[in-house]
């Protein structure tokens, strides 16, 4: 086992050193001649889904001389505030929609031009409050349809059998369940409830009131007066709950840089091929490969997504949950709220966040765009220069985007989604479950993480050794007795810990902290001694007494 | 105008400007603007007065004076100006405001009679100045149309027709009308007056109702999003004071205003006198005069009374005074009453390229480094010798998780993790900052306060949700039905804070805003909090000496924490969810204090709420109707009224000086003979040197508990020193060299006080010789060599305690052979394993390689000797409780053994 693992390794140096030569050679050469044209102040609002990401962003242009103030009121609000002119740029999760197809709320850009441009990828995720013997729950799975049934109150109690089923048939104790919903219009809402329309439209349907379709308004206890469920306002407002001392048996949804950041855990998710997941970037990514993006440039929702085959992606490596967030751009030559300067801004915006600001976000909890969308991106970043020709775009291209997803000379190939790491044999149903932190790899692709050398591009190449996505997991004997109940098990003794997973952040026992296998036949030996030998020797003594 | 008259005028008005003094204070009006060593950002003052009067024409041309003020106009920087950047404006003898409005900054804020209007304007004031340069109405900024357009069918005399200093043009019935008029605008008014809006490049927008004519991109009509205006209609109290912050802006923030460091701009004060009435037109040629039925409207009109006392509020629906209010700041009765103080703004540093073949290295981590990688991050992409890097703000825990999984290349945060790290990673001090307590309090007098002093044990009380916050909470929680609704109403608060307005129900003024998501910032206030005894007893139980309970579900709360928990969960009482007062809140009741406290995820809304005092208190449900869900979400309180301001929030030290912020001096020394101390360069020095050092974790680390000793009674407790934590195993070759480079920065040419790029932005104590911590930069220069050389080394806070010379590698046995990694798929044959094991081998080596805190004889053996011990003692145990039974029980030979081993 250690050679061959030994030379697979130097091979994969030599090839990875040559890529990045390659890289050097074909690579960017762009110069760092910037555009004449000045940069004025842009204001966007939206997607809270988002914000984790585009206030990152507005931090980085700082230094470019690229002001942007950006709100994060919500999905819904910030697209009311682009049909009513009050923003430059709205950020959505969807598009207008004429309508809330539930609500009936209206959804419209009230004249104003626009176009959609994607701007990031991430997962909707479930984070949770479980504490058991006071301790906080970290390794959570559930099905989809588990969290449906959840979310219409179906299931209100963490100890029911669906959960323990879950969770591999280790039972969490009698807590009742809190649901936790955003009380406003809320992108992660209508994600969320485009899921349950699709998968689960029996369940779904008589809580939204017959309706099986999405919503952005979360229908609060299916529309009864009281229930268990809470409604919260904004990504602050649910994670504050969530977090809170009394919220013990909350569950909330929100994109996973929420929980990432407040160092809560959320849960896993079953996906089709049968294991749970968490959305790090590269399951997000695998799972986005189904998408169905609307390519046509004449739809007045070009590049807008579905999902429904996102949901049941048969890859193992699969976040079920994954989806795309959106900048809504105004692209009208006489659009009263831009000038020349603000629609540089905006392109030198989005040009940075498409391309420089995907290589960031993967570990904080977002995925990064693939080519495909980055390309289509630039086409509707043009749209600004369409309409006005003082717009500079020179040298915003795929050439100077350091975008993690794509690799020089493979335009088409999602290298993210190739080079995910395979779940850890622990997170397959009927397997685990994981100890917390197995399967959560999130790092960047190349090295140690973070930046590559000097090409800048994600270092390593698929060697193509082959092998179908079923191949090759080692599949390690999990063993279930090591863990008694959920999150009060022993890393050390868990025998799963050497999965698929590149990296588990739980570690090994380290070899400087004694001789394990002694100590653990010294601790067997001890427990024999005090427990069973007096014991033993007592009844022995007291049968030889009674035969006496 | 005969041309006599113009004489007169122009006598008149050379005399109102000989009553101007510019008293430059306390130094030239004019900031030496010294080399890069300049210590701080100069600061110098200036004072300006003049005086004003209000006067009445009669039919006749007899000329009667109503009013008069010598106003004085006070502003705290005018020099070497950033964009957003707030300035202190305060004055003096100005005419009582009435009809007061909640947000100055809005539209609304013109309704006012007499406001004091804060404008910044292109150009300078000066006759020596070619025309174009001079600042004028038309280069004010305002950001609504309401704000330079004025039409009425009301009548055909409006109050700016009568304007005794306006010229014959001004007074006419239509002045400015856009040309052609443009359909979207109505017919005209009766009287209609527009201030078109000339921008730097000159292009004109012509304004009109809802801005029909064109409105500047950066206009509004109606506030929206985004921040507020800088356009400010100030409050003068009954005593003729007042004081507001202003942000300037320069081309960056508003491109049609233009300002910058080559385009001179002007901060303009005009205090609204009201209209000097010349009804009668006496100054207008004869044939513009009005006639005598006219005139008598005009007069009644412009001489009309004032609607509102000094000082009252105005409630919806009243209109005010038309002739005093501030919608006609731009009428020449007022506009010439203007005093005018000319700003300038610091050069616009070099900013990076948008297109960049290099890719940043990231570094992730500290909400404290902002400030400073913001004005670094230029530096290091404009100069050839530097490559770049990029800050990713995250939370302290995460970036440090994140790097020792090996996601992430270096960190910066403020502490080592609990039984370090790992990977061997150095933790080389790049800053030494801290944390703030921002605040916007209003005295009694409705001006803002500037001396808030605060000890841990009122931040703990705000904290732990302790103040009810409002009567119906105090009313119906008996945990807390004896406390102090809020922090104005507790007796500690008053006598460290006299004199302050007590309120009954300010929610805002019972929580500290802080953050949701886990920062080491709050590690370090929490720990404050937890050293100090008088606060630590009083988390445990004790009451304070008036008798304020701690809230039960935080009695005896462990501290530090890196995120402040929300333990409360009472709920409002029944009877008002069933009232459905707030519909938001019947909608989905939650525990009500969390609201209030409603901890956010972002550090930037933090500053921004203390700059613009936005209450974040997550309560308010405007529009709240039951049968639409989509406006059942609870939204936060917002902007407050100024005069009644009371937010606290907790802010990265270096935010204060960058936005003009307001920070509390904070307790310290002992309980005995307590001092207050600020967040200054002097209070941040005191505090370095009571720095622990950490030889094991090879650190450096605040000692809480040193505070209280004579020493620590200058130091300023919120102090916090910041490492970049880089690995010295691992990186590879450029990233490894890029960071090296980054420290190597950081511990020399970067810690220059200033702000030029690449300089130490105020709030950020450099770390040289004269603060007493050059050991500090000596060691991050070591740490740049260890981190450039990848052996595993970490240095020795003393160099005398390095083992041998920084290149030799400490750790050889760091390279493990893959074969031995856990964690690695065996064939490797998977898509992802394919191409993961370059990676994954890395990381997992890393993460078996031993850094020195591991090694712990104890850990290591401790157990295994134990059990042993244990093991024995068993046996000895079994063998003294059944050994005479065993005796009897077994045969002679065992019996005989026995014997020997008690023996």
């Amino acid at each position: 086992m250690k050679s061959p693992l030994k030379n697979k390794r130097t091979t994969a140096k030599v090839v990875l050193g040559l890529t990045v030569a390659l890289v050097a050679l074909v690579g960017p050469s762009a110069t760092a001649a910037d555009s004449a044209n000045s940069h004025a102040l842009i204001q966007g609002s939206g997607s809270s889904w988002a914000a984790n990401a585009i206030n990152q962003w507005v931090a980085d242009v700082a230094n470019q001389g690229l002001r942007v103030v950006f709100t994060a009121n919500g999905a819904a609000q910030g697209r009311k505030d682009y049909a009513n002119r009050s923003n430059d740029f709205g950020v959505s999760d969807i598009p207008f929609r004429g309508k809330d197809p539930t609500t009936g709320q209206a959804d419209t850009p009230l004249g104003r031009s626009f176009a959609y441009l994607p701007v990031a990828a991430g997962g909707t995720s479930f984070p949770y409050h479980i504490e058991v013997a006071g301790k906080l729950v970290r390794n959570l799975r559930l099905s989809g349809e588990t969290i449906a049934k959840i979310f219409t109150s179906k299931i209100t109690n963490w100890n029911d059998s669906q959960i323990t089923k879950d969770n591999n048939n280790h039972a969490l104790p009698s807590i009742p369940i809190i649901p936790v919903v955003h009380s406003e219009g809320a992108g992660v809402t209508n994600q969320f409830t485009s899921y349950l329309a699709d998968q689960f439209p029996s369940i779904w349907g008589p809580c939204n009131g017959g309706i099986t379709k999405e919503t952005e308004y979360y229908p609060l206890n299916c529309g009864r007066s009281s229930g268990n469920q809470k409604a919260q306002a904004g990504s602050d407002g649910v994670m504050n709950f969530i977090k809170s001392a009394g919220a013990n048996g909350s569950i909330g949804m929100e994109e996973y840089s929420y929980p990432l950041l407040a160092n809560f855990p959320a849960a896993k998710v079953l996906n089709k091929a049968g294991y749970y997941t968490l959305p790090t970037q590269y399951n997000v990514a695998v799972a986005l490969t189904k998408a169905v993006i609307n390519e046509d440039p004449n739809s007045p929702t070009y590049l807008t997504q579905k999902l429904d085959k996102v949901y049941v992606n048969p890859d193992k490596r699969t976040y079920p949950l994954s989806s795309y967030v959106y900048a809504i751009i105004p692209t009208a030559s006489n659009d009263d709220r831009m000038t020349t300067a603000k629609r540089q801004t905006l392109a030198d915006f989005l040009y940075y966040s498409i391309c420089q600001g995907q290589a960031e976000i993967g570990p904080v909890g977002y995925s990064s765009l693939p080519i495909n969308l980055v390309t289509a991106g630039f086409q509707q970043i043009g749209k600004l220069k369409t309409a006005d020709s003082g717009v500079d775009l020179s040298k915003r291209d795929v050439s100077t985007c350091h975008n993690p997803t794509f690799i020089a000379g493979k335009p088409r190939e999602n290298h993210l989604a190739k080079i995910a790491p395979q779940p850890p044999a622990c997170d397959k149903i009927g397997a685990g479950p994981c100890v917390a932190g197995q399967g959560a790899y999130n790092g960047n692709p190349g090295g140690s993480g973070g930046s590559g050398g000097a090409g800048g591009n994600p270092s390593g190449t698929p060697t193509g050794t082959g092998g179908g996505p079923t191949a090759g997991v080692p599949q390690s004997g999990a063993t279930p007795g090591a863990t008694d109940g959920l999150g009060l098990e022993d890393p050390a003794v868990d025998g799963s810990v050497a999965a698929g997973a590149p990296v588990a952040a739980t570690l090994p026992a380290d070899d400087s902290s004694g001789p394990s296998f002694v100590l653990t036949l010294l601790l067997v030996l001890l427990f024999v001694l005090v427990l069973l030998v007096p014991a033993g020797v007592g009844r022995l003594l007291v049968r030889r007494g009674g035969a006496r | 105008m005969t041309p006599v008259r113009r004489t007169a005028a122009l006598v008149a008005a050379s005399l109102i400007a000989l009553g101007t003094v510019v008293v430059p204070s306390p130094a030239p009006a004019v900031a030496p603007m010294a080399a890069p060593v300049a210590t701080k950002a100069a600061a110098v003052a200036v004072t300006k007065s003049k005086a004003m009067t209000r006067e009445t024409i009669a039919e006749d041309g007899t000329v009667t004076q109503v009013d008069e003020r010598n106003v004085s106009l006070k502003v705290s920087q005018t020099t070497n100006l950033r964009g957003r950047q707030e300035i202190g404006v305060s004055w003096s003898g100005a005419h009582p405001t009435g009809g007061l409005v909640g947000d100055l900054n809005s539209a609304a804020g013109v309704n006012q009679e007499y406001p004091f209007v804060l404008l910044q304007c292109r150009g300078i004031d000066s006759s020596s100045v070619p025309v174009a340069k001079r600042l004028r109405p038309e280069t004010c900024w305002t950001q609504t149309w309401a704000e330079r357009f004025s039409g009425t069918n009301n009548t055909a005399y409006p109050a700016w027709r009568s304007d005794a200093f306006a010229t014959t043009a001004e007074r006419a019935a239509l002045v400015n009308g856009a040309d052609p008029r443009p359909t979207l605008c109505s017919r005209p008014a009766r009287a209609e007056r527009w201030l078109p809006l000339v921008a730097a490049s000159g292009a004109v927008y012509a304004g009109g109702t809802v801005g029909c004519a064109g409105m500047a991109p950066e206009s509004s009509n109606v506030g929206g999003t985004g921040i507020p205006s800088n356009a400010t209609y100030g409050i003068t109290g009954t005593d003729g004071r007042g004081s507001t912050q202003f942000a300037v802006w320069t081309s960056e923030e508003n491109a049609t205003l233009g300002c910058s460091s080559s385009v001179p701009c002007s901060l303009v004060a005009v205090p609204v006198m009201g209209i000097s009435c010349d009804a009668y037109g006496t100054k207008l040629p004869a044939d513009d005069r009005p006639d005598a039925e006219s005139a008598a409207e005009a007069a009644g009109i412009c001489g009309a009374e004032d609607k509102f006392q000094p000082g009252q509020i105005a409630t919806s629906g009243d209109a005010p005074n038309p002739a005093t209010a501030g919608a006609l700041w731009w009428a020449g009765s007022n506009w010439h009453n203007r005093i005018a103080v000319p700003l300038s703004f610091a050069q616009s540093p070099n900013v990076c390229s948008v297109v960049s073949k290099t890719k940043p290295v990231g570094i992730y981590g500290s909400v404290m480094m902002t400030e400073l990688t913001a004005q670094w991050q230029p530096k290091f992409c404009t100069d050839k010798a530097l490559k770049p890097f990029i800050h990713v703000q995250t939370a302290d825990t995460s970036a440090r998780t994140l790097l020792e999984a090996g996601n992430v290349d270096a960190a910066f945060s403020s502490r080592a993790p609990d039984g370090g790290f790992l990977r061997p990673t150095v933790q080389a001090p790049v800053a030494v900052t801290g944390f703030a307590i921002s605040y916007v309090i209003d005295d009694a007098d409705g001006r803002r306060y500037t001396k808030l002093r605060l000890s841990p044990r009122l931040l703990a009380k705000l904290l732990t949700e302790s103040y009810p916050g409002n009567a119906l909470i105090k009313n119906n929680y008996s945990a807390l039905e004896d406390n102090p609704v809020n922090i104005t109403k507790d007796p500690e608060f008053q006598a460290l804070n006299p004199g302050l307005p007590e309120y009954v129900n300010s929610e805002a003024a019972s929580t500290l805003l802080t953050l949701s998501s886990e920062a080491d910032l709050v590690y370090a206030l929490t720990s404050y909090l937890n050293a100090d005894p008088e606060a630590r007893a009083w988390l445990d139980g004790t009451p304070d000496p008036w008798g304020m309970k701690v809230n039960p579900t935080y009695k005896g709360i462990d501290l530090p924490v890196f995120s402040w928990p929300l333990n409360d969960d009472t709920l409002a009482p029944q009877s008002y969810i069933d009232s459905g007062n707030n519909p938001c809140y019947t909608y989905s009741p939650t525990p009500y204090l969390a609201l209030i406290a409603n901890p956010t995820a972002f550090i930037s809304t933090i500053v921004l709420n203390m700059q613009y005092s936005i209450s974040n208190v997550n309560t308010a449900c405007p529009n709240g109707d039951p049968r639409d869900v989509s406006s059942l979400r609870l939204q936060i309180q917002g902007r407050q009224q100024p005069g009644f301001r009371f937010v606290l929030g907790v802010v990265p030290l270096s935010s204060i000086g960058r936005y003009g912020l307001t920070s509390a001096a904070l307790k310290t020394g002992s309980d005995a003979s307590p001092a207050y101390v600020s967040g200054d360069d002097g209070g941040l020095r005191a505090a370095a040197k009571l720095f622990k050092a950490d030889p094991t974790a090879k650190t450096w680390a605040v000692d809480y508990d040193a505070l209280r000793t004579t020493a620590g009674k200058s130091a300023y407790p919120g102090t916090i020193p910041v490492f970049a934590d880089v690995p010295t195993t691992g990186l590879d070759k450029g990233t490894a060299a890029r960071m090296a480079q980054f420290l190597r920065f950081a511990a020399g040419p970067g810690q220059v006080r200033g702000l030029a790029n690449g300089q130490l932005p105020a709030g950020y104590l450099p770390l040289t010789k004269a603060n007493g911590l050059a050991a500090y930069a000596q060691y991050t220069t070591r740490a740049a060599a260890a981190v450039a050389a990848q052996k595993g080394f970490i240095p020795a806070l003393d160099p005398a305690d390095d083992p041998r010379p920084p290149t030799a590698p400490t750790t050889p046995d760091a390279v493990v052979p893959p074969g031995d990694l856990p964690g690695v798929p065996g064939d490797g044959a998977t898509p992802g394993g394919v191409e993961k094991p370059a990676e994954a081998g890395e990381v997992i080596q890393l993460l078996n390689s031993k850094t020195p805190g591991e090694h712990s004889t104890l850990g290591g053996y401790g157990l295994l000797v134990l059990l042993v011990l244990a093991a024995v003692l068993g046996v000895v145990g079994i063998g003294l409780r059944f050994g005479s039974e065993l005796e009897a029980a077994a045969g002679p030979a065992i019996r005989s053994s026995l014997k020997k081993v008690r023996r």
